[in-house]
């Protein structure tokens, strides 16, 4: 084996991939057309859609239909690291949205999501399902020397959340 | 350990040789034996063994000797961190949908506002 080709697949050190699903159940006192449209409306997401008064999130684009796209950057109040895209996939109304989602930082993937939110009558109410199938990398650092800086930005994230 | 920045100049120090970053990639798919890890390199084994000490010494490898075979594999804090990047956006998830809930409660329509329509 020559030198070159050893340093043509140096290059290529993959990251390793890890599987999760994170299920969520969540029963709210209003009907199914009122929370099916805090998730299609944009204006409704950007005040519900960050987890704590600490989080930021802003739109760059926003297409609710099926095949459009969501593209969003989040973050820590003022250092909006995160790019989201969402794409949506299936939207049948108040009962399910089925989208696809693109986490990256910087140009780098942190994460794959298949995200599936159902939508179900209980009682005067709505009864709500979200199931997250992610794919996460680790290892960023060993990819991305020149950003060693910002090993620690999703521990940052971490403590704003916790604050 | 990814916080210490010695820790992270040994790392990338022992990333910067392409023969270093070889082995690095071909243990990201599995572990393997030193001689696995030397045969596509046409590197001796005694190289190999130098740059499997500048690997672990950087954290980012350890080896464990069974029996005649020392078997390398990479450090698996990297998992760790992962595992805690899904617990925080499980963490995220729920913080959402609280929000969500209080969004409904504070849009909610008067006929909704009882709790009954």
């Amino acid at each position: 084996m020559t030198e070159r080709s050893v340093e043509q697949s140096a290059i290529a050190i993959v990251p390793p991939l890890n599987h999760d699903t994170i299920v969520l159940e969540r029963t709210y006192e209003a009907k199914p057309a009122r929370v099916f449209e805090a998730f299609a409306s944009p204006e409704a997401r950007m005040r519900w859609g960050v987890p704590s008064a600490h989080v930021e999130l802003e739109y760059d684009q926003a297409d609710f239909r099926i095949g459009g796209m969501d593209v969003s950057r989040c973050g820590p109040r003022g250092n909006l690291v995160y790019r989201v895209e969402t794409r949506y996939r299936d939207i049948v109304p108040q009962r399910r949205i089925i989208s696809t989602e693109i986490v990256s930082e910087g140009g780098i993937t942190l994460c794959f999501a298949l995200i599936t939110v159902e939508l179900l009558e209980a009682g005067s109410g709505t009864r709500i399902i979200l199931t997250d199938q992610v794919g996460a990398f680790g290892g960023r650092s060993m990819i991305d020397g020149h950003r060693a800086g910002h090993a620690g930005a999703l521990d940052n994230l971490a403590a704003e959340l916790r604050r | 350990m990814l916080h210490d920045p010695a820790q992270l100049d040994l790392m990338f120090q022992a990333l910067a040789d392409p023969g270093r970053r070889r082995m690095v990639e071909r243990l990201s798919r599995g572990p393997a034996s030193v001689s696995e890890l030397a045969e596509p390199l046409d590197m001796s084994l005694s190289a190999v063994m130098q740059h499997l000490h500048l690997l672990e010494t950087s954290g980012l490898v350890v080896s464990e000797k069974i029996g005649r075979v020392r078997t390398c594999r990479i450090e698996p804090k990297a998992l760790g961190d992962v595992e805690r990047w899904i617990s925080e956006r499980r963490r995220s998830w729920e913080g959402r949908l609280d929000r969500l809930g209080d969004f409904l409660a504070e849009t909610a329509p008067g006929e909704e506002k009882g709790g009954k329509t």
